[in-house]
């Protein structure tokens, strides 16, 4: 059922329904205190008709007796009838032209002792109200009637309920009005308001609905309308992080497989590495070895019969011994310095950017701030690793002249710098350049630093240089340990 | 689905209740005017049967519902005391109430000397005689006349205008014309005279100047003077007092149970309650018994004066 009709049947459904009660509560209400105001008035006017008259009657003065009750009759429209009825000797003084209705004998006796009776009679259809009255006080066996008209008494009423039932059908048809006037201001925003959820309900949030009333409704609207562009705020969010996620998991995916590059590079450098050390084992330490060996062979020959010349041989054969030893040490070396290990990261830098670097005829220079104690030994290994590639990076690409090296500590932040002035590279082409062991190289300085928690930094210009910053926190813990890092080295900078 | 109906059914049945507690719970009974009834007829269906109550007469003393009003506490008392149910029965002014009583109309009877002894001829008996005020048997009659007026004793009657109380009356009548006769005066000395229906109407014939002088019973003369209303110019002897009395056949057990119930009567003590204006009546003390012939100084007069018949 729909709501306007809802409203239409229960406002003429209340409008019946109190016309209806006003009608009974008239109808019961105030009938039944009219009915007992027409009885008081009745036994009133009896007892009073019956004080006038009493004495008459009882003087046998029935003529003037009868005279009086008939003026009383004329005079008082309501009054219908009036008699005296004498059970003593059988006669009736009434105000009847026709005779005595035999129906009113018998209809409303009066008791005895009793001051009066009022009994409630249909007179010909009209309602009359009864009264007896004993004639004198006491004396029951002459009694007043009186007939009090209730139906002409009641008929005001009666004029009043039909009045309210005309009032209560003329307000139902004006409250039906009302209702359906009142039901359709309340419907039309309502069924807006739906036909707009229906739409968002359909993913559309475009469009407001347009109500400019102030009332619930109204304030209803405004709300939807602000839950909408809500919505569509959120919704747009949603797009734009959206967009932010597949970009991260695009560099996500390009990340890992740079990644992945990486591993096989280091797999890679890792067999080149294994095959460095094998050629050099072959080519030079091997060979060495083998001479030394074919070397003793010949000495043994040579010394029982030319001792001279055997110690020269032996002499000979241990300069070579000492140059096999020095390859091996050579070797040892590349693969991880154990200066790093002995004496720490700032030794282990200069020795590696020395060696390397002055080989090349390349200017080096260190500055130390700070490092008065050896550092975390995964941190001294990353920081050595990074130093070792971007100086390698330096004097393999680079072309630089001069290389710095600036190691500093500061409030439990270590920074590490490799500047130098070489050709130098376009900033934005350093992580998209074709170079792959470049690129690699730069990935796994990155990653590196990154295991750490740290962060680097790559800034290079054209024809200046490059500088290589790599910034790491000492944690608290390390912090807390750092009286037992030199238990072992009381100078960490190896000098 | 349910509920609204169940809603229905509560409306529904509030509004019956309400209905059916605004209607008439009997339908009054139906009247025809058209339909009569003969006087004849109306008389066989009104009148009460005869032997159910005993039937009490009463001479006219005051106002007649004031009679009424005041003998019908008498009755109620004698219901109570005797268990028979008893019925004034009121006759008009004219009607000689001693042959009331002897033509079986009034068993019983509260009537004067005068009454009674016009009664006596159809064997009415005397049962008990009233207490006067005075606790005795005996009252009296007092003349009066307004009080500016220049009559002084009753011998200033003469042609003047005297109001009588009923003929029929002791009071009212009997003693005073014994009065008259006492004082040498005969009815033509007066200037007239009329009989009134009551002692009440005796005086107010002389209150608004009808009439020059009043017979009345002495109770009501002393409270209208007393009242400055009136003033006595003369005040008779005392004469026995009126009483009840009861019509022959009646049973004589009943008889003796009323006779009883009569002595009995106590209006100044146990009795007193529901009693109308008991002190205006000629027994305001209640009754005694009957001792000799007590109004035999009334024959004289009464034949005298033509009253027995």
């Amino acid at each position: 059922m729909r709501l306007s009709h809802k409203i239409i049947f229960v406002t003429s459904g209340i409008m019946v329904i109190m016309g209806l009660v006003t009608i009974i509560a008239i109808n019961g209400v105030v009938k039944d205190t009219v009915r007992n105001s027409i009885e008081q008035n009745g036994v009133v006017l009896a007892e009073t008709t019956s004080s006038n008259i009493a004495d008459q009657y009882l003087n046998g003065e029935l003529l003037t007796v009868k005279n009086i009750l008939q003026n009383q009759l004329d005079s008082n429209h309501y009054l219908v009838y009036a008699y005296i009825i004498n059970k003593d000797n059988g006669t009736v003084v009434d105000t009847f032209h026709q005779g005595f209705p035999v129906g009113l004998v018998e209809a409303n006796p009066l008791p005895n002792n009793s001051t009066y009776v009022t009994k409630l009679l249909n007179v010909d259809g009209d309602l009359v109200r009864d009264t007896a009255v004993p004639l004198v006080g006491g004396l029951d066996s002459i009694e007043l009637h009186i007939g009090l008209s209730e139906s002409a008494l009641l008929l005001p009423i009666a004029k009043i309920s039909w009045v309210i039932a005309l009032l209560t059908l003329i307000g139902i048809i004006t409250g039906s009005l009302a209702a359906l006037i009142l039901s359709r201001l309340i419907t039309r925003p309502l069924e807006t308001l739906t036909r707009q959820a229906v739409r968002i309900g359909e993913g559309n949030l475009e469009g407001e609905i347009q109500l400019n009333s102030r009332d619930e409704v109204g304030n209803l609207a405004r709300s939807f309308n602000r839950m909408t562009a809500q919505l569509r705020e959120n919704i747009q969010a949603l797009q734009r992080r959206n967009q932010e996620l597949s970009l991260l998991s695009q560099k996500l995916s390009e990340r890992e497989e740079l990644l992945g590059k990486l591993w096989q590079q280091v797999i890679s450098a890792q067999e080149e590495e294994r095959k460095r050390i094998a050629r050099e084992l072959h080519d030079e330490t091997t060979q060495s070895l083998a001479a030394i060996m074919i070397g003793l062979k010949t000495a043994e020959e040579i010394i029982p019969s030319d001792q001279s010349k055997g110690l020269h041989f032996l002499e000979q054969l241990r300069n070579m011994a000492g140059h096999v030893v020095k390859e091996l040490h050579n070797i040892t070396y590349d693969l991880r310095p154990t200066v790093l290990d002995d004496l720490g990261l700032v030794p282990a830098l200069r020795w590696y950017a020395e060696n390397r670097l002055s080989a090349r005829g390349v200017e080096f220079e260190l500055e130390v701030t700070g490092i008065d104690r050896r550092l975390p030994a995964e941190m001294e290994t990353t920081l050595f690793r990074i130093g070792q590639e971007a100086i390698s990076n330096t004097f393999k690409h680079a072309q630089a002249h001069k290389v710095v090296l600036v190691i500093a500590l500061i409030d439990n932040s270590i920074m590490m710098q490799i500047k130098d002035d070489g050709q130098g590279f376009v900033n934005q082409e350093m992580w998209s350049t074709t170079n792959e062991r470049v690129r690699l190289g730069l990935l796994g300085m990155r990653e590196r630093v990154g295991l750490l928690g740290g962060i680097i930094e790559v800034n290079s210009q054209v024809g200046v240089g490059t500088i290589v910053t790599v910034k790491l926190e000492l944690s608290k813990d390390t912090s807390s340990k750092e009286g037992n890092w030199f238990e072992n080295d009381t100078n960490p900078l190896g000098g | 689905m349910l509920r609204k109906t169940w809603i229905i059914i509560t409306l529904l049945t509030l509004i019956l209740v309400l209905f059916a507690s605004g209607c008439q719970v009997t339908a009054p009974a139906k009247i025809n005017l058209q339909k009569t009834v003969s006087a004849e007829q109306l008389l066989n269906i009104v009148k009460t049967k005869a032997d159910y109550y005993y039937y009490v007469g009463f001479d006219w003393r005051l106002e007649p519902s004031a009679d009424v009003k005041m003998y019908i506490p008498l009755l109620n008392y004698l219901q109570r005391q005797t268990g028979y149910k008893f019925r004034l029965r009121m006759f008009p002014q004219d009607v000689d109430i001693a042959r009331e009583m002897g033509t079986g109309q009034v068993q019983f009877s509260i009537i004067g000397p005068l009454s009674m002894l016009r009664a006596e001829k159809y064997g009415v008996k005397n049962l008990v005689i009233g207490i006067t005020e005075n606790g005795t048997s005996n009252y009296r009659t007092m003349i009066v006349t307004q009080p500016a007026s220049s009559i002084k004793t009753i011998q200033d009657l003469r042609g003047r205008t005297l109001a009588f109380g009923a003929r029929t009356s002791t009071q009212g009548y009997l003693i005073p014309r014994i009065m008259l006769a006492q004082a040498s005066l005969n009815l033509s000395d007066l200037a007239s005279f009329e009989s009134f229906q009551s002692h009440a109407d005796a005086a107010n014939a002389v209150l608004s100047g009808r009439f020059d002088v009043a017979a009345l019973q002495d109770t009501l003369a002393e409270k209208l003077a007393a009242q400055g209303l009136v003033k006595i110019i003369a005040t008779s002897n005392y004469y026995p007092s009126g009483g009840v009395s009861v019509a022959p056949g009646i049973d004589p057990a009943v008889v003796a149970t009323v006779q009883k119930a009569l002595l009995e009567f106590d209006p100044q003590g146990k009795d007193q309650a529901g009693l109308y204006q008991w002190d205006n009546s000629e027994m305001p003390k209640g009754f005694g018994r009957i001792e000799g012939d007590p109004y035999a100084i009334f024959r004289p007069w009464t034949q005298n004066f033509g009253l027995l018949n």
